[in-house]
């Protein structure tokens, strides 16, 4: 699964990097930072919990 | 750093705010049934106030004209709107009794401000927190307890946690604890009257305002100093933005973390199959912490006015109208969540609105996510055999705006 973030959209909440430390980053900037993109399936289920606190729709999980 | 002023009580000693939570927040055991599905069947957004509809005062400079949001689609799309869905309808409330917070700001004041508190709250912070003052605060209230057998954990953990970890984060002098916990209680209270809010939002700014010069002077790395020092385009916050935050701070961080832990130590001790799984596979922590955002989560109503005539999922509603926008009926709308009445861990993952969406998304959040899986792994961890005490009722949630249950007796193996 490939993993998209809209930075139009991405508001730096970093709930994402809460839900998913191995996966996004932020350190001390206003938007976050993918660590990977190519998702293998055992991060799968981890990354749609990121995907879904993501407060505006900014992130996308698709095959 | 230099020693802050101690903390003023209000002019009126007398004044007892711990005593009108059930006035305030309403003393209904299942609005959800009783209220909001009453009205659910009329549509997705009905005319009319969900105060009335559950029986609680009105506040103060409501408009005549209002509406609830109940559908999930409905909340979603005032979410996503913040400037046709303007916070404006809280100045008239908390935007006097925090002051100009977050919180009554609309984009895009919102969005600068914004961006800097989340600094004060980024991930590495909050983590850093979790083992410096979550899990000693935690360890320390249920030291007190654990070798007694049992335990009401309301008032013995769920209520004192978030607080203490409050007075930790702003370095709280000890003997100003119990003065600074009042006021910051009846500082939202403007029912029957506003005198006591208003003298206790005074008095905590007065605080505040020494705090806040004090940090200045000698910044470390907390919410204070951080807040204190940030700066949009090189200025820097006012000092009245900083003290409305930190008034909002404890209500918004204390009070609903607090709740919703209630909410998901009665889900599972009411459900207590479900209690066993957590017990034996920690790894459904967080997903029984989601659960209890959604069933019984720490805000059921909130607010917004309308800045123009708008359609909110097919229904006109005219501009200037105040929204009861209720996340209590979206996070329970039957065609999203099946039995949505009922606790259940296992349900499918969707998502809620438990720390509302979009720009006014809940600020400490992740905050709260680590002192509820925290709360739950150290109950769970100090506490063999933990379960409800049958010498007591069985508890039930109670509340209408905020709600907590009034005790929650337990047992378990000393």
């Amino acid at each position: 699964m490939r993993l998209t973030v809209d930075y139009g959209k991405c508001s730096g909440s970093a709930n994402c990097v809460g839900a998913a430390p191995t996966v996004f980053d932020i350190g001390d900037a206003d938007q976050v930072t993918l660590l990977m993109e190519d998702i293998p399936s055992e991060l799968v289920l981890t990354v749609e919990n990121a995907v879904r606190m993501c407060p505006q729709g900014a992130l996308k999980l698709v095959s | 750093m230099s020693i802050i002023k101690p903390i003023e009580d209000l002019n009126d000693k007398a004044f007892n705010p711990y005593l009108s939570d059930e006035m305030i927040f309403g003393s209904n055991i299942d609005p959800y049934t009783d209220a909001i599905d009453k009205v659910r069947a009329q549509g997705p957004v009905v005319e009319g106030s969900y105060r009335t509809l559950a029986g609680i005062h009105p506040q103060p400079g409501e408009p005549e004209k209002q509406f609830m949001v109940l559908s999930y689609d409905a909340v979603d799309q005032i979410m996503n709107d913040p400037i046709t869905f303007s916070n404006k309808a809280f100045e008239p409330t908390l935007g006097r009794g925090f002051g100009h917070t977050v919180t009554v700001m609309d984009p895009p004041e919102h969005t600068g401000v914004r961006k800097i508190l989340q600094k004060a709250f980024r991930p590495s912070v909050v983590t850093a927190w979790g083992d410096d003052i979550v899990g000693p605060v935690i360890n320390q209230l249920v030291g007190k307890f654990r070798s007694l057998g049992k335990a009401e954990l309301v008032e013995d953990f769920a209520r004192p946690y978030p607080f203490n970890v409050i007075y930790r984060m702003l370095g709280l002098p000890q003997d100003d604890i119990e003065i600074f916990y009042k006021l910051t209680i009846a500082q939202i209270i403007f029912y029957p009257d506003e005198v006591n809010a208003l003298d206790a939002s005074s008095k905590l700014g007065r605080y505040f305002t020494n705090m806040i010069e004090s940090r200045r002077e000698n910044p470390g790395n907390d919410v204070v100093s951080v807040t204190a020092m940030a700066e949009i385009d090189g200025e820097r916050l006012t000092n009245d933005v900083v003290i409305a935050l930190l008034r909002q701070l404890i209500n918004a961080g204390g009070d609903t973390t607090f709740r919703t832990t209630t909410s998901l130590l009665t889900g599972l001790l009411l459900n207590p199959d479900q209690l066993d799984a957590v017990r034996n596979d920690r790894s459904l922590v967080a997903q029984a912490v989601e659960e209890a955002l959604r069933w019984d989560g720490p805000v059921l109503a909130s607010s917004r006015l309308t800045t123009t005539d708008c359609e909110i999922q097919g229904v006109k509603v005219p501009a200037g109208a105040l929204l009861h926008v209720l996340y209590g009926a979206a996070n329970h709308d039957p065609s999203v969540f099946e039995r949505p009445n009922e606790f259940d861990i296992f349900r499918p993952r969707h998502r809620h609105f438990g720390f509302a969406f979009g720009a006014h998304n809940c600020l400490g959040q992740q905050l709260a996510r680590l002192e509820m899986s925290r709360a739950l792994n150290a109950v769970l961890d100090e506490l063999p055999n933990l379960r409800l005490d049958p010498a007591y009722p069985k508890p039930h949630m109670i509340g209408a705006m905020m709600r907590t249950p009034r005790q929650l007796h337990v047992l378990f193996d000393a």
